[in-house]
């Protein structure tokens, strides 16, 4: 049982707040706390550990409270204050408790309390997944708990993706799992694209795979000039280019596939179709087989259809794509 | 080779009462033995190693089998299958090959060897009693490589004894070992084919260690023809690289250099197939493996497999190098399209159950062809 000390009025210029030690709370965007504060003021105490000198204080819970009141010019606050030599992990607990009483932690705080357990409170690997990760509502499993620890080591810029949902928290752990260069290399290249969530698990799949079959680095992969060349452009939105990255990185990845599906668009243009037709192969040619849909609005759309359809029967392309289908030369 | 030696023996309770286990036992003196009642009880321990797919094997398990021990091979949905039967009387097998598709679906991962042979032998004979005009091919493959531990299990003496008293079955033994000293002097009747999976030596040393080399393989295969057996090839895995073509060309040229084509019963072809999970399983448990760079894509059953004029291109090349150095062998494509058929091997059988037939006749003793071999 923690022995508490009286609330008290603590100075703001008493406490560190360059010590984060006990920090969970990940987002400390300050305008509506502000806006509370200003309309209500400080309604709960913060928390805070007694320095070793009485008159020094590190936060335990009330972060975004102390940082608002700083910013509002604020001199004091409320504070329960903890007496100093208690145990680190006793604290961090009260904080953690605090938090997941009443919200729940998004995946950046869950690799920061995993990460504060483990490497400042000295929590066993078995502990952490036993009695924490259910705590924190994941799976009790060694290998969520090695993927929220890389998490918490993400390069800064990758934090910021994942938390403006520009990235999904699977990319970003993978991501965790990368050299800093990497990493770097990454966040400036996803900064300026975007994916959906299944191309960046390819674009993942694809960079991993070119870095072994070439051995080399995907820093170095990605700061090829091709990719920045499409990251920069300006003409292009940044799904666009996320569609563009990732073509360029399929195309080097499967170079067969990807030659065979061009040989493919070649021979349809010279079919010299409308757009309203639309002639693909198997996906992966692995059936020589063609699909061929068109959808018309009226008896005139659709005789025009059907007579440039019949115009394709009479051109020699045609057999070039069921070639290429077969995979003959 | 490198033998196997488990680090620990766990029997569990029931398999005392098979002989086997005590055989077994007496073969690998020395090793900590440990009864439980329920093996499935030390998996936290199998798994806890970082490497537990590797670690785990290090641990035998005796045990009894208690569900059905013959099964269709899994090759059935495929397009065109042979319709081969698999008995599995060992899950596991301490060979590393990087590819191989039980580090993706065993979970455990002991090395577990059924004790309860009696009750296969019932179970092999039941079936084919029960149907007399059919035939059965039945592999110890698929789970297990069927000779790797048989220095330990000896199980190919009994199962060749067993199979050389069923008029409609036949006994394949596949493996990338040369263990073959308990087959020989044993009255097999024409019931067994031996057959070894080939590789290239380059591909032996970098994916599939603690193997026999293909000096060892072939030559076993020759000692196996000299005892009277009919001898099988499966070139499978079919493993794209760069240069793969002079490495094959010469691997089938030594092949026959070795074994005469008379003596083959059959050769397949079946080009690498993969999982997801599996190709993370290979990076990390072998991250010098090539095996992942192939340009693989999505095919039938969630697997992974080459872009298909790839395949096409080896089925093509292999077939007609086999041709060159054996005209008249039968050679047989695994788990394949019909489209593949056509493109490789330029023919398609008229069904799965075409295919089957065909490869009954090589080895049926009933027929009228092979009564005189």
């Amino acid at each position: 049982m923690l022995r508490l000390m009286n609330i008290h009025k603590a100075p703001l210029s008493t406490i560190d707040f360059n010590d984060e030690a006990f920090r969970i709370t990940e987002d400390l965007e300050l305008d509506r706390v502000c806006a509370s504060l200003q309309a209500v003021g400080l309604i709960q105490p913060v928390v805070l550990l007694e320095g070793l000198e009485a008159s020094e204080y590190t936060i335990v819970c009330g972060f975004r409270r102390l940082h608002g009141l700083r910013r509002l010019g604020m001199s004091e606050a409320a504070a329960t204050v903890l007496p100093a030599g208690l145990n680190m992990q006793d604290i961090f607990l009260k904080a953690l408790w605090d938090n997941l009483a009443h919200r729940q932690l998004n995946a950046l705080e869950n690799a920061r309390v995993l990460f504060t357990l483990k490497h400042a409170c000295g929590v066993s690997t078995d502990d952490l997944v036993r009695q924490f990760l259910p705590m924190l509502g994941l799976p009790a499993h060694s290998n969520v708990l090695l993927a929220y620890l890389s998490l918490h080591e993400l390069h800064p810029d990758l934090r910021r993706l994942l938390k403006a949902g520009h990235m999904t928290l699977a990319t970003a752990e993978r991501l965790g799992r990368l050299d800093t260069a990497a990493q770097a290399a990454a966040a400036g290249t996803f900064a300026k694209v975007r994916l959906s969530a299944s191309l960046q698990r390819e674009v993942l799949d694809i960079l991993e795979d070119l870095a072994a079959m070439t051995h080399s680095e995907i820093a170095g992969i990605l700061s090829a000039p091709e990719i920045a060349g499409i990251a920069g452009d300006l003409s292009l939105s940044p799904f666009q280019k996320g569609e563009q990255l990732h073509a360029l990185l399929y195309a080097r990845r499967y170079p067969r596939v990807t030659g065979a599906r061009e040989k493919f668009q070649a021979a349809k243009a010279e079919l010299n179709l409308p757009g309203t037709i639309r002639v693909s192969p198997d996906p992966f040619f692995e059936a020589p087989r063609l699909r061929v849909e068109f959808e018309a609005g009226s008896a005139r759309t659709f005789r025009q259809a059907v007579e440039s359809l019949q115009t394709a029967c009479r051109s020699s392309a045609l057999e070039r794509l069921f070639d290429i289908s077969w995979g003959r030369p | 080779m490198i033998p196997y030696r488990p680090a620990r023996i766990i029997v569990q309770q029931e398999a005392h009462a098979d002989s086997l286990t005590g055989e077994i036992l007496a073969r690998l003196r020395g090793i900590p033995v440990e009864t439980v009642h329920d093996v499935d009880l030390l998996l936290p321990e199998l798994l806890a190693a970082s490497d537990w797919r590797g670690a785990g094997k290090r641990f035998l398990i005796l045990a009894r089998n208690k569900g059905s021990f013959m099964k269709p091979c899994p090759g059935a949905g495929a397009e065109i299958c042979c319709n081969y039967w698999v008995i599995n009387y060992a899950l596991n097998c301490h060979f590393e090959c990087t590819y191989c598709i039980l580090q993706s679906f065993l979970n455990n991962p002991a090395l577990t060897v059924y004790t309860n042979l009696e009750d296969l032998e019932r179970e092999v004979k039941e079936k084919a009693a029960a149907a007399p005009a059919d035939f059965f091919r039945i592999g110890t493959g698929e789970t297990s490589d069927s000779l790797a531990l048989d220095d330990i299990t000896r199980h190919s003496p009994r199962l060749v004894r067993l199979f050389r008293a069923l008029p409609n079955a036949v006994l394949e033994l596949k493996t990338k070992s040369d263990r073959i000293a308990n087959l020989r002097e044993l009255d097999h009747g024409g019931h067994t084919v031996i057959s070894w999976s080939l590789n290239p030596e380059r591909m032996i040393r970098s994916e599939e260690f603690k193997t026999a080399s293909l000096e060892e393989r072939l030559r076993a295969a020759c000692q196996c023809r000299a005892w009277g057996y009919k001898v099988g090839f499966h070139f499978d895995p079919l493993i794209w690289y760069e240069g793969w073509e002079d490495d094959y060309r010469q691997l089938v040229r030594e092949l026959f250099q070795h074994v005469d084509p008379g003596g083959v019963c059959w050769i397949s072809l079946g080009c690498l197939r993969f999982t997801h999970d599996l190709k993370e399983i290979v990076r990390s448990r072998f991250p010098h493996s090539r095996i992942p760079h192939g340009e693989f894509v999505p095919g039938n059953h969630h697997k992974l497999r080459y872009f298909r004029p790839v395949r096409d291109e080896m089925y093509g090349k292999m077939r007609a190098w086999i041709r060159e150095e054996a005209p008249e062998a039968f050679v047989y494509l695994c788990m394949e399209s019909r489209m593949a058929w056509e493109r490789g091997l330029g023919r398609v059988p008229e069904s799965s159950a075409g295919l089957a037939a065909e490869m009954d006749r090589l080895v049926d003793k009933r027929h009228p062809g092979n009564r005189t071999r």
